[in-house]
């Protein structure tokens, strides 16, 4: 039974992920127009969308006559052989090698990504253990580190790092700006936004998840830049934060930004676009889904019966 | 020379020596470990630890050892920034970080001095919100 889902959920996935690949686009382009705190939400949802669906189809395809099976009622469906139906007859079924070794493959993805999460976090981990050695805490939790860099690190217990340079070269409004966007990624929780994100990614075509990843990132910083204007009350000033943190980690070699994401931050601080409101378009599609689901039960669970027994038999 | 992973104590320990010099394991006992209900055995083996990781340097003096730190306090934090780097560039390719501004190795300061115009331009064509 096992293997049969994943698989099924696997290849419904994949479906997804190649019509997201197809419409990308459109679909970047779409949410551009959004709020930085509302992308970040439609994105987390566009990189769940591959395994949503899967998962959201088996349940459909369990609903419809293994789950009355299960519980002891009559099941009236007949199936594509008329003898029984064939999604059904899988559960009993003990699965082959080949079986387990192919869902085994198509899940080895988000084993990847959750090892490389895993990784990071001993990382991060050692990371605030080196730093704390020579940060002095602030009186807000705030760790000042040598350097110019500002950052928050780690997961589950992430920290707020604001570097010593940064604090000496930068005025107070510009550094206040700085803790408070670092600050609103701890209260926010981005870390694990993002390590969830990634995970939920892994089932994306590569180019899908660079993208949704990329602009998922650029809209978190968004929102935090957001939140830096309201406390500095001008977003000029974050503005021309950025550029004086990105010129002060350039000179000290190494490190510097990444173009593509501080054009975007440093020109939505420059002219803040009207932002339409996307939920009712999200209701609506939710409530067509559920009204499809419904009225196409019968035929998604044969769709699903024929596509299992494709995969697993 | 690789700074090792230090613990709380372990650099409470380095603090001290920074700040007062030679010293031996009963005065670190008063400074540190008598605040916060620690041994004198803890405290050895706390500097023993330090010897072992080249952070200080001992010499005998009758049945104790004095202890110095190997290196200053600049030197370490130097190194240690230089460590925790490169752990921070595999927490920020995972995703377990978010910098202000990137930390990726590119450097574009035509680009940098546009979005500086830009911003210049929009602070002349309004006034800032409040």
């Amino acid at each position: 039974m096992l293997p049969a889902a994943i698989l099924f959920v696997a290849c419904v996935a994949l479906g997804v992920a190649l019509a997201m690949s197809l419409s990308l686009r459109p679909l970047l382009g779409a949410l551009d127009q959004m709020a930085p705190r509302e992308r970040v939400r439609w994105l987390v949802g566009a990189t769940a969308a591959p395994l949503g669906a899967g998962v959201a189809a088996l349940t459909l395809a369990l609903g419809h006559c293994v789950v009355p099976r299960l519980i002891g009622l009559e099941d009236d469906c007949r199936g594509l052989t008329g003898a029984g139906c064939a999604f059904c007859l899988l559960l009993p079924a003990s699965a082959g090698a080949a079986s387990w070794l192919l869902s085994l493959v198509v899940t080895l993805p988000v084993f990847r990504q959750a090892a490389e999460s895993a990784r990071g976090m001993y990382l991060a981990r050692r990371a605030q253990v080196r730093l704390r050695a020579v940060a002095t805490k602030g009186p807000n939790g705030v760790w000042r580190v040598p350097g110019a860099g500002a950052f928050v690190l780690g997961w589950p217990h992430s920290v707020v790092c604001i570097g010593e340079e940064l604090e000496r070269d930068l005025d107070s409004d510009a550094v206040r700006a700085v803790t408070a966007h670092e600050d609103e990624h701890r209260q926010r929780g981005d870390v694990a936004l993002r390590l969830f994100a990634r995970l939920l990614a892994s089932v994306h075509l590569p180019t899908t998840r660079r993208a949704l990843l990329g602009a998922l990132d650029t809209a978190i910083e968004q929102a935090c830049d957001e939140r830096a204007s309201e406390t500095v009350a001008d977003p000029l000033i974050v503005a021309q934060a950025l550029l004086d943190v990105a010129r002060l980690q350039g000179h000290r070699g190494g490190v510097s930004c990444a173009p593509a994401s501080l054009d975007a931050r440093v020109e939505a601080l420059c002219a803040p676009a009207v932002r339409a409101r996307a939920w009712p378009a999200a209701v609506g599609a939710l409530a067509v889904l559920a009204a499809l689901a419904v009225l196409l039960d019968h035929q998604i669970h044969h769709a699903a019966e024929a596509l299992t027994h494709l995969v697993v038999r | 020379m690789e700074i090792p992973l230090l613990g709380e104590l372990e650099m409470a320990v380095l603090e001290h020596l920074w700040a007062h010099g030679t010293t031996d394991a009963k005065d670190v006992l008063r400074a540190i470990g008598e605040p916060r209900d620690i041994t004198l055995s803890t405290i050895q083996s706390t500097l023993e630890r330090l010897h072992r990781k080249r952070l200080l340097i001992r010499e005998r003096q009758g049945h104790a050892y004095r202890y110095a730190t190997a290196i200053s306090r600049a030197e370490f934090r130097a190194r240690a920034m230089a460590a925790a780097a490169g752990d921070l560039d595999g927490a920020d390719a995972a995703g377990v970080m978010a910098a202000f501004v990137d930390l990726v190795a590119r450097s574009d300061t035509r680009k940098l001095d546009q979005l500086a115009e830009l911003v210049a331009a929009a602070r002349t064509q309004r006034k800032p919100r409040r």
